[in-house]
């Protein structure tokens, strides 16, 4: 099997991340603190998993996607699982729109849509990221504990794909690590204060 | 542990084409008007709707009510 290219390797690596996103929320979706934000999560899950199936249509069998570990293990809190999921999913919402207007074709057209369903995540991010910042001691520590767990790994995932779009000549090099994570890193920076 | 969430209803509005009025589809409850949008968003999205707005019920001003008062 000829290796996968670079266009397709990201495309797995969104992927997988959107897979393990809506096993996340999947896990959460009769558990949130209220309906509307069951709802949401819910909402959220499937939307994670059907991006997941076009953009696997991108990519050959047997080819696996890079992933962010902390993804895979479960979160034993709300706001824990707030603090892991908001840096992937406002980098995911810079990382959409860059694609939506990239030099690949269809990349580019898959991604308009999922920009559109992920600027309503990236709302839902940024409203919880205020309301547990703002909180306070065990639950901002648990917010910010899932933080720490995840903005590392998604700094280092963006720029995998930074890489595999410049490779591939599908963004300008350092576009996607310009763009996409300043909002992730800066997110919650005073609940870890 | 308790996650803060209270915030105020907003009222849930849309229509499924342009030329369509405006439907009120619903309520949720939301702290912001951000956590609203992204409320109503995936509460009321069964249709695809052309048009969707959230309304804050405090914001609504009555005009004629219930036995006229």
């Amino acid at each position: 099997m000829p290796a996968a290219t670079a266009d397709q390797r990201l495309a797995a690596a969104v992927a997988a991340v959107k897979v393990d996103l809506g096993w996340m929320y999947t896990d959460w979706s009769v558990r949130a603190p209220t309906l509307e934000s069951s709802t949401a999560v819910t909402a959220m899950a499937q939307e994670e998993v059907g991006h997941a199936r076009v953009l696997g249509g991108l990519v050959p069998d047997g080819v696996e996607g890079e992933g962010i570990p902390c993804l895979r293990q479960p979160a034993t809190s709300w706001p824990e699982l707030i603090g892991v999921v908001a840096p992937v999913e406002l980098a995911l919402a810079e990382l959409t729109r860059r694609l939506a207007g990239c030099r690949h074709e269809l990349l580019r057209s898959r991604a308009r849509k999922m920009a559109e369903e992920e600027r309503f995540h990236e709302l839902f991010v940024e409203g919880w990221c205020g309301l547990l910042g703002a909180d306070a001691s065990e639950v901002t520590a648990a917010f910010a504990d899932g933080l720490r767990r995840s903005q590392d790994e998604t700094a280092a995932w963006v720029e995998h794909l930074d890489a595999l779009s410049a490779e591939g000549a599908i963004l300008d090099a350092g576009a996607l690590v310009e763009h996409c994570l300043p909002r992730a890193l800066a997110m919650g920076r005073e609940a870890r204060a | 542990m308790t996650v803060p969430e209270a915030g105020r209803v907003y009222e849930v509005f849309a229509r499924g084409r342009q030329r369509d009025a405006l439907t009120h589809v619903g309520s949720v409850r939301a702290p912001d008007d951000g956590l609203a949008r992204a409320y109503a968003r995936t509460t009321y999205d069964e249709e695809p709707w052309a048009e969707m707005l959230a309304v804050p019920r405090d914001a609504v001003i009555p005009v004629l009510r219930p036995g006229g008062a």
